[in-house]
């Protein structure tokens, strides 16, 4: 997934999830029964697995565009810093 | 969120992050509903003394009980049952304040045909029986008390006021 | 692919131990992580003024109001109990507390002490056979707290570590290994 894409899958579940269970959360209440906001809840985070977790081809729309290699170059190697 | 793990764990923390919530949210918004809805209490008093004897060194009564009481009224989403029981208490010499349990029930939020609780001449669960031997003479209260369990968040009490709990005596000598 | 996970997490090992700094510092990380979560369990006792403010629900004797797997939050800062309240408490010299709910409540004329006993919802009798030989009541001293409190399934977790024991270092390895070789933070 390129970077575009996992800030779009993180916006995704956030919103479906969070959706989800506001509006599972009113209609549960209006029928004072815990159940359905479940419910809901769980419908929620199982869209959310589905089209947030895998590598979907709509993911991967902004490929980071890597320089071309220089052959032969010498790159000196200093100790990492981290 | 670069690799499948990463992006699984996020959807299934964030997941449980927001049912927690709601499930929190479910318990505020019916903080203050006992104060408009409270159980009708009909009846509750003695039936029938069976018997009040000297067992095993200690004073046991042996009685049944009417009682009417609608519940519905205490139950609201959050509330997954209701365990209500009726409570005996007297005063001896020995102790300023004697409570006993002496029936009780679970009434669940799956049922509601339970919540209407209309029982007459019920026998004692767990029989009355004092520490010592001084149930004779005794003025015994009798009080409808029942506890919220919630799905999630605070357990509270609930009771019959004490003005209104029927009393009987209790015999001055063995029967 | 287990393989490359662990070859990867034993790469990072190796590097970490080639740079002490570094090192330190995940040590550190992870030893404020503990510390931590000290912290805040002991603040907890301190208000709650039990000493354990928070259990698992073991058994079946309180269902179906509790769970195997419902924790639950306790309170112990007031002295008095009352006959209905759930408590949880422990028999003297067994390790084990106990949720039930009490049955019987005996307050003394002189001294204000009480006597309890005490019941599981789901149970048949009350619980003077689960208490020592020849005790027939509890005292409040016995009593670690009052339930007040309660979230559904999130001592899941417990019952699978208690269940199987070996889980346990299982868990801490894991959770070892991933603070001392990640780089965030």
């Amino acid at each position: 997934m390129d970077y575009k894409g996992q800030q779009l899958a993180e916006l995704l579940f956030y919103w479906i999830i969070i959706a989800f269970g506001a509006v599972g959360w009113v209609i549960g209440y209006m029928h004072q029964d815990f159940f359905i906001v479940f419910k809901f809840w769980l419908v929620g985070v199982s869209i959310s697995v589905v089209l947030c977790v895998p590598d979907w081809p709509f993911y991967n729309r902004n490929p980071i565009e890597w320089l071309d290699s220089v052959p032969n170059r010498q790159v000196e190697s200093k100790e990492s810093s981290k | 969120m670069h690799t499948v793990w990463v992006r699984l764990n996020g959807v299934v923390f964030f997941g449980l992050t927001v049912l927690l919530c709601l499930s929190c949210l479910a318990a505020i918004s019916k903080i203050g509903h006992t104060s408009s809805h409270a159980p009708v209490i009909e009846k509750l008093e003695l039936k029938s003394l069976r018997s009040l004897k000297s067992h095993g060194g200690v004073d046991r009564a042996l009685l049944s009980f009417d009682l009417k009481a609608d519940m519905t009224p205490a139950f609201h989403w959050n509330i997954k049952q209701l365990f209500v029981y009726v409570v005996a208490s007297y005063e001896s010499t020995k102790n300023r304040n004697n409570q006993i349990v002496i029936w009780d029930k679970i009434v669940e939020s799956i049922h509601p045909e339970d919540m209407m609780i209309e029982l007459e001449n019920v026998f004692v669960k767990y029989a009355l029986v004092d520490q010592g031997d001084e149930l004779r003479g005794k003025d015994v209260k009798l009080q409808l008390m029942w506890d919220h369990m919630p799905i999630t968040g605070l357990l509270y009490m609930g009771e019959q006021p004490l003005s209104e709990a029927s009393s009987f005596t209790l015999p001055t000598e063995y029967q | 692919m287990i393989k490359d996970i662990i070859d990867k997490q034993v790469f990072e090992l190796k590097k970490l131990w080639a740079n002490k700094r570094q090192l330190t510092f995940q040590v550190l990380n992870l030893a404020m992580i503990v510390f931590s979560a000290l912290m805040i369990w002991k603040g907890l006792m301190f208000v709650t003024k039990s000493e354990s403010p928070v259990v698992v629900v073991l058994s079946g004797s309180m269902e179906p109001a509790f769970q195997r797997g419902d924790i639950l939050f306790l309170n112990n800062a007031k002295h008095q109990v009352f006959v209905g309240d759930v408590v949880v408490f422990k028999i003297k010299d067994r390790d084990i507390p106990i949720v039930h709910r009490i049955l019987k409540v005996h307050t003394d004329a002189d001294s204000g002490e009480v006597e309890l006993l005490t019941k599981g919802d789901n149970n048949r009798v009350d619980d003077r056979g689960l208490y020592a030989p020849g005790q027939l009541w509890l005292k409040r001293e016995d009593i670690l707290g009052k339930a007040v409190g309660t979230l559904r399934y999130v001592g899941m977790v417990t019952i699978a570590l208690n269940d199987y024991p070996v889980l346990k270092y299982v868990l801490v390895g894991m959770m070892g290994l991933f603070v001392l070789t990640n780089k965030e933070g």
